[in-house]
């Protein structure tokens, strides 16, 4: 069935220990990750968004096993992956795959960009002759827009959006249905951005890549995602159509999101209204009671601070978490 | 780029510091040649007496004289560096060969066992090495064998440390998740990125490590409980040359130069190997 969703993730939690002294005393625990569900569909793109620290990079790195889950559940073509043996789960650990937010950091410095890939390309155990290993890694390299010479570079021979390409093409060589894009262009220059993302476009059009694509830029997101989850504190607050992101923004926490973006037409500039988050964002160890955003909202009512608000799923498409976002929007019409 | 090419940038990198990079090298390489071909290179025996001899002053047939026995100095220099090489060489070699491995188990597992390495490394860095040294080395007795073990244990405690946070950091370091992600065997991450990516730490270190247990072997031998008399050490030279400093200086002077440039020149290289091995620097200089 094409529209069963290739992966869902249903109340996943990733909580880690603080540790004190030699007796490793518990000191508290860091809820990086508290209750995140999301599903998405074969071919298309779900975006994060959400302030650094947030948990988005958890979210992922949970998704691929690489820190383990306190709690929630994890389905790739409906099988439970968290609860997989680790035999089961090297079997289909190659199909997901991601991308990484720093270019330098992400390629072995010792490396030839053509050993890099080959490397993960021959790890699948499948025999090949040394001209078809070259051949595929060539073709790879052709794919995300460099040339075959780019092969015998070392990473510190490379730009950032090349390195990013190394990067991208080292996680097609898993021949992967997933890959989550973790910030893959917040540390490239905007023109480099572009690039990149239409690159990721291209390769989901031809292979039919499906992309968890994680940033804090909503403009790139709306522009790559199908679909958004704003992320806060751990938590999901709102999810939507990426159209209706800047159009129908509901939560508080989005509202304020959309309005820090600088305008360029002058007059909606002065007349729109801004929301002004104040504060710093909470730190996941001492999570605010009630509504994880409620000293920083603005619209923030007595109930906020002493109840947790659930989603809202009026509209199945555009669940919200919030208590009064009902009211609020009737203020805006006005 | 081609090896030729390679080999040519890391010469200009490790000679980047200019003259003084090459007289490092070039003391080392004075230094390798008089203990390999010390027998070849003088005329006597490191421990002949001969006390017609006795306090010589330097002349044509002994060019720095000979001390209170007779012996002649320039003899007993060469012999010297035989010593030193043999026991700081073998003993860094043995610490930070068990240092890269308990530090590796520590870092990679991560479980029970590491926290008892971790342990003992803490346990023994609360003593000054120097105690340590001295201490084991006279339980295990005044034999070059002895001093390897005491020199080699004494500094086993900074390698496993330097290797356990190598270790922690590239563990973590995406281009070994990504490894981790693509089902790529851990005895092949740790053989092909981890070791050789901890390498140049553990290289640069192990080098200027030769010269601080030249320096710390010296000492022992100084204060009388490294190798035994009458073999030739720099440490024990200088121990029985100082109490004739004002009338014949050079007893003295000449092997506690000859520690100075030795220590110095270790040092120097291990700096510019640094520069030389690591890819981020390569080319910047
Ligand atoms: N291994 C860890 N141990 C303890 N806390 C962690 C660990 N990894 C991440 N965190 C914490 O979890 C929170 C979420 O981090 P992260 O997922 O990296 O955020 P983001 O990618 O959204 O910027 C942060 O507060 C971070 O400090
Ligand atoms: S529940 Fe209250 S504090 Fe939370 S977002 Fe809504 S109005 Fe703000
Ligand atoms: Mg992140």
């Amino acid at each position: 069935m094409k529209n069963d969703p290739i992966i869902k993730v249903e109340d996943l939690k990733v909580h880690f220990g603080l540790t004190k002294g030699i007796a490793r005393k518990r000191i508290g625990t860091v809820k990086a990750v508290d209750g995140v569900s999301f599903s998405v569909e074969h071919g298309k793109t779900i975006g994060i968004v959400g302030e650094s620290g947030c948990g988005k990079t958890t979210t992922g790195k949970a998704i691929l096993r690489m820190v383990s889950a306190s709690g929630g559940k994890v389905y790739f073509h409906n099988q439970d992956v968290l609860s997989m043996k680790r035999k089961e789960h090297d079997k289909i650990k190659r199909k997901i795959q991601m991308i990484f937010q720093d270019p330098y950091g992400s390629l072995d410095p010792r490396q030839s960009a053509f050993s890099i890939i080959k490397e993960v390309l021959v790890a699948d155990g499948k025999k090949r002759s040394a001209e078809e290993v070259t051949k595929e890694v060539n073709e790879l390299l052709v794919m995300v827009g460099l040339s075959e010479e780019m092969g015998e570079r070392f990473p510190h021979e490379l730009s950032g959006g090349q390195r990013q390409r190394i990067g991208i093409a080292r996680a097609l060589a898993c021949h992967p249905e997933v890959i989550i894009c973790d910030e893959p262009v917040s540390a490239l220059d905007v023109s480099i951005q572009a690039q990149i993302i239409n690159l990721l476009e291209k390769l989901q059009r031809e292979l039919g890549l499906t992309y968890i694509f994680v940033a804090h830029d909503l403009a790139v997101v709306r522009h790559i995602a199908d679909y958004v989850c704003i992320m806060y504190l751990g938590n999901i607050v709102e999810m939507m159509d990426s159209d209706e992101m800047f159009t129908k923004p509901l939560h508080p926490y989005t509202k304020a999101l959309i309005s820090a973006i600088p305008v360029v037409d002058y007059h909606l500039e002065k007349t729109r209204k801004r929301i002004e988050l104040e504060g710093e964002i909470p730190s996941p160890i001492n999570r605010p009671t009630g509504c994880p955003f409620h000293p920083r909202c603005p619209y923030a009512k007595e109930r906020c601070s002493k109840e947790v608000p659930v989603m809202d799923n009026t509209d199945p498409k555009h669940p919200v978490c919030c208590f009064y976002y009902k009211d609020l929007n009737k203020e805006t019409n006005n | 780029m081609t090896r030729k090419d390679k080999i040519k940038q890391f010469k200009t990198t490790f000679f980047s510091r200019g003259i003084i990079s090459y007289l490092a090298v070039g003391f080392i390489a004075l230094f390798l040649i008089a203990a390999i071909f010390a027998p070849i290179l003088t005329p006597y025996k490191p421990n002949d007496m001969n006390l017609r001899n006795s306090l010589a002053t330097p002349s044509i047939k002994h060019l720095l004289g000979c001390d209170l026995h007779g012996r002649d100095v320039v003899t007993r220099l060469l012999y010297g560096a035989r010593v030193s090489l043999v026991v700081s060489v073998f003993s860094c070699d043995i610490g930070v060969m068990m240092g890269m491995a308990l530090g590796l188990i520590a870092g990679y597992t991560n479980g029970p066992l590491s926290t008892i390495i971790m342990r003992y490394v803490d346990v023994q860095l609360a003593i000054p090495p120097m105690l340590f040294t001295i201490t084991i080395g006279i339980l295990v007795g005044h034999s070059i064998l002895g001093l390897i073990f005491a020199l080699s244990f004494g500094m086993l405690p900074s390698y496993i440390r330097l290797m356990y946070g190598l270790v922690l950091s590239l563990k973590q370091s995406d281009y070994i998740t990504a490894l981790k992600f693509a089902n790529v065997k851990t005895s092949k991450i740790i053989v092909r990125h981890l070791l050789p990516n901890a390498f140049p730490t553990m290289m640069v270190t192990f080098t200027m490590n030769l010269g601080g247990t030249i320096m710390l072997e010296s000492t022992l031998s100084f204060l009388g409980i490294g190798i035994q008399q009458p073999t030739a050490t720099w440490g024990s030279m200088v121990a029985d040359g100082y109490q004739y400093i004002f009338d014949r200086p050079m007893l003295a002077f000449a092997p506690g130069l000859c520690l100075l440039l030795v220590v110095l020149a270790f040092n120097i290289a291990g700096d510019s190997l640094r520069d030389a091995i690591d890819p981020r620097l390569r080319g910047k200089l």
